[in-house]
């Protein structure tokens, strides 16, 4: 029972490095995996087969969990480029954005005051959409060499995220 | 006497050799255990004949017992102490919180003061755990090898633990702590369905949980869940006792208050099945008062916990990111899921009908006793579960706000790590702080644990780098590790959980419980030997039926049913050496007959086969 720990996620999935990527390959490869490892498999084995097979899921649904989630993915693909984005300070300069950003919580005030099924789901509709368009901008960046704008393109991802989570918890 | 029992090949052997598996749902109100023999479910029974063990311990100087047929003088009894288990005495609502006697919450920990000793919810619960398993054993003449505990998926850390140590304490092993409605969707064999979207509805007495899976070409994978960790049938209670109360305009000390509360109780069970219940407090002694309550009023007493309910349910799918309308099933569990109003909320809200054919207090016991099985290895079924952490883990950051290290809903076992550094020269220790949940600030979490790393090497401020490595196993538990990187130098550390106990407190309890369990392990020593001469018996009876009167002479067959007989008439002397006394004369006078047992077979197997196939 064993698995390469220096390959990089996409090498342990056997899928392209890339923004897109076949998600059913990656749900496929990720079942096999947990079929082959996972410490129910293990639960009369030895304490070393035990700590092995926690050491390979954690690993596996680490990565899996990364390829799965946008953001995630876009910041292990630049950190694959050497390049590392700072989670922490996520503050973005770009004025216009700033502008953005004021104008969507103004907005999101608003819509929740009205307490409306149907604006509520166009709301985060909107979001989603923007989000979407904020990983095609990346994809772009990334695949130029541009690791300064696609850095900044993941910090406006975070936004999206944050707005559409604050958004829905106090729905 | 080993050699008497000559298994044909491939064939098992006898069955009350065999060694048990079996799923405990420990429950608020009742606990149930569940087994698979010969591929079919076995739910154990009490000597009452119900499947429902009630989670109910009393205590009384010298002794404790489990169940509803308890001693009422000078005892002290605990009901749903699931409630309590692994939790902070601030974390208690004493509005709703009945203690059967005085209790403390030093170091955190609540602990209860019975008859002069102090006993935590930990220590309370394994008793009901003790009882289970000794019950199982003497009803199945065997032993319990591993068993899979359930817990609301909605249990944190603390709990998962406290659960845990509490299995430790009554000498179970536990294989698998499995999350409630997890289990349930087991117990409906959904897997003959190649992919669906399945919602677990499992209101309980104590805890209300919702999950959201996703069945996969024979992997069970959780996508979402949540609940309310105190939000339960217990309140329905509490809420018409409230109502009667202030009805019939009593006036009710706290023990008086009780008696109302568990009238309540069955009148709620009533209105399940009759649109219109007389309440007659005379049968508790408490007023000569009558009136009659409908459905419709309950219905308006419990409605805002229902909506409560479902407005929960919406924001699980939200977190799995489905729309209602994606969800193929929705099950119900848990005892508080038989009322009438629940059931049509549900349907009206999802536009579904639910599934609730598996009766709902037996669901979570099965499905615990199937995984059990799967765990065992012993089935044949390729069925995989795929759990997540139910709350985010994070730790304390500057300003007292928390930073998470693991999101909530991440698929478990997982892993993470972060580094840190000194920030004074020389420095040698760094204390870190772990909470669970989903608010930002720490005073909002739970407190699980505070850490010490030690023995770092002093260096220059920012020159050392701590990584700290957080793994959560696949039962949800978590264990923290770190290691100086510059130096690699691994660290020490120094935990001091919050809540629940300590490692060290654990085996100090646990050699409590040997030095007080003398009469206890005597017992089980006699059981055993029972146990044993009835196996002998099986065992010698079915080898004279196949050969005894080819192998043996008239003599020699008499001798041994004689030896036989006379063991079968010591199994009740209640005196264990007598029986191993008994079970040796037996032995020693069919050793002749094992022998030529032994050579016959041989024989048998080498005539009219190959001797190739001996290579």
């Amino acid at each position: 029972m064993s698995i390469d720990f220096n390959q990089n996620y996409f090498q342990l999935f056997e899928i392209e490095c890339s923004v897109l990527i076949d998600h059913e390959v990656l749900e496929k490869k990720y079942l096999s995996f947990q079929k082959t490892f996972h410490p129910d498999k293990y639960v009369n084995g030895s304490d070393q087969e035990k700590r092995i097979s926690l050491q390979i899921t954690s690993y596996i649904n680490e990565a899996y969990q990364t390829l799965k989630n946008d953001y995630l993915k876009s910041i292990y693909l630049l950190k694959i480029k050497g390049f590392e984005v700072d989670d922490q300070n996520n503050t973005i300069s770009d004025p216009e954005f700033l502008m953005h950003q004021m104008e969507l919580r103004e907005e999101s005030e608003e819509i929740q005051l009205k307490q409306d099924v149907k604006s509520n789901e166009n709301f985060i509709s909107k979001i989603r959409s923007l989000k979407e368009g904020c990983l095609e901008n990346f994809e772009k960046n990334y695949n130029e060499s541009l690791y300064d704008e696609a850095s900044n393109k993941i910090k406006e991802m975070k936004f999206y995220t944050s707005i559409e989570n604050d958004f829905k918890r106090n729905l | 006497m080993a050699l008497l029992q000559i298994s044909e090949p491939g064939q098992s052997q006898e069955p009350h050799q065999k060694k048990f598996y079996i799923g405990i749902d420990l429950g608020t109100t009742n606990s149930l255990v569940a087994l698979i023999q010969n591929g079919s479910t076995t739910l154990l029974k009490d000597k009452n004949n119900s499947e429902l063990f009630p989670s109910i311990v009393t205590y009384t100087k010298n002794s404790v017992s489990i169940g509803d047929d308890y001693e009422k003088n000078q005892s002290i009894t605990f009901r749903s102490i699931k409630r309590l288990i692994g939790k902070n005495i601030n974390d208690i609502d004493k509005s709703s919180f009945y203690s059967p006697c005085e209790y403390i919450g030093d170091d955190n920990v609540v602990k209860f003061n019975v008859f002069e000793k102090l006993l935590t919810p930990i220590e309370i619960s394994s008793e009901i755990l003790k009882y289970l398993k000794k019950v199982t054993e003497e009803t199945m003449l065997g032993e319990i090898e591993g068993c899979v505990i359930t817990v609301p998926a909605y249990f944190d850390d603390a709990q998962r633990q406290a659960t845990k140590d509490a299995a430790i304490l009554s000498g179970l092993k536990v294989l698998r702590l499995l999350n409630e409605p997890t289990a349930a969707a087991i117990a409906y064999g959904l897997e003959s369905k190649k992919v669906s979207k399945v919602m677990v509805y499992d209101l309980g007495g104590g805890t209300f949980d919702i999950s959201i899976l996703d069945l996969n070409d024979g992997v069970f994978k959780v996508l979402a869940t949540g609940g309310d960790s105190s939000l339960g049938g217990d309140d329905f209670d509490h809420l018409l006792a409230d109502y009667i109360e202030s009805k019939l305009e009593l006036d009710l000390d706290k023990s008086k208050k009780n008696s109302l509360y568990l009238y309540a109780k069955e009148i709620k069970i009533l209105l399940s099945d009759s649109e219109l219940v007389n309440i007659d407090l005379k049968n508790i002694g408490l007023s000569d008062q009558v009136f009659t309550i409908s459905q419709d009023d309950f219905n308006s007493l419990i409605d805002s916990l229902v909506s409560k309910t479902l407005k929960i349910s919406e924001n699980v799918l939200s977190d799995a990111n489905l729309s209602m309308e994606s969800i193929d099933e929705i099950i119900l569990v848990g005892g508080s899921t038989r009322t009438p109003y629940i059931r049509s909320m549900i349907e009206s809200f999802f536009e579904k009908p639910p599934l609730f054919n598996i009766n709902p207090d037996n669901v979570v016991a099965i499905g615990a006793s199937i995984q059990a099985n799967i765990l065992s290895g012993n089935s044949s079924e390729e069925l995989l579960l795929l759990d997540v952490i139910p709350l985010s883990l994070g730790i304390e950051t500057i300003g007292e706000l928390v930073e998470v290290i693991i999101p909530r809903n991440s698929t478990i076992p997982t892993s993470s790590s972060k580094e840190y550094t000194t920030f004074k020269d020389g420095q040698t220790a760094m204390s870190v702080h772990i909470v669970q949940g989903e608010r930002d600030l720490v005073s909002d979490c739970r407190s699980l644990a505070k850490f010490i790393v030690k023995d770092i090497p002093p260096m220059l401020a920012g020159a050392a780098r701590i990584n700290i490595q957080f793994q959560i196993d696949a039962d949800g538990i978590l264990s923290v590790s770190a290691k100086e990187t510059s130096t690699n130098k691994v660290t020490t550390i120094e935990v001091k959980p919050s809540y629940g106990i300590s490692d060290s407190e654990i085996e100090e309890m646990l050699r409590d419980s040997f030095d007080n369990a003398k009469e206890d392990i005597e017992r089980r020593h006699l059981n055993e030997s029972i146990v044993e001469g009835k196996r002998v018996i099986l065992s010698i009876n079915s080898a004279l039926n196949i050969d005894g009167s080819n192998l043996l002479n008239k003599d020699e067959y008499k001798a041994i049913c004689n030896a036989r007989d006379e063991l079968e008439s010591k199994l009740n002397s209640e005196d264990k050496e007598i029986i191993i006394n008994a079970i040796k004369n037996l032995e020693n006078i069919s050793e002749t007959y094992v022998s030529r047992r032994m050579n016959a077979s041989i024989r048998e197997i080498m005539q009219g086969k190959d001797i190739k196939e001996y290579k």
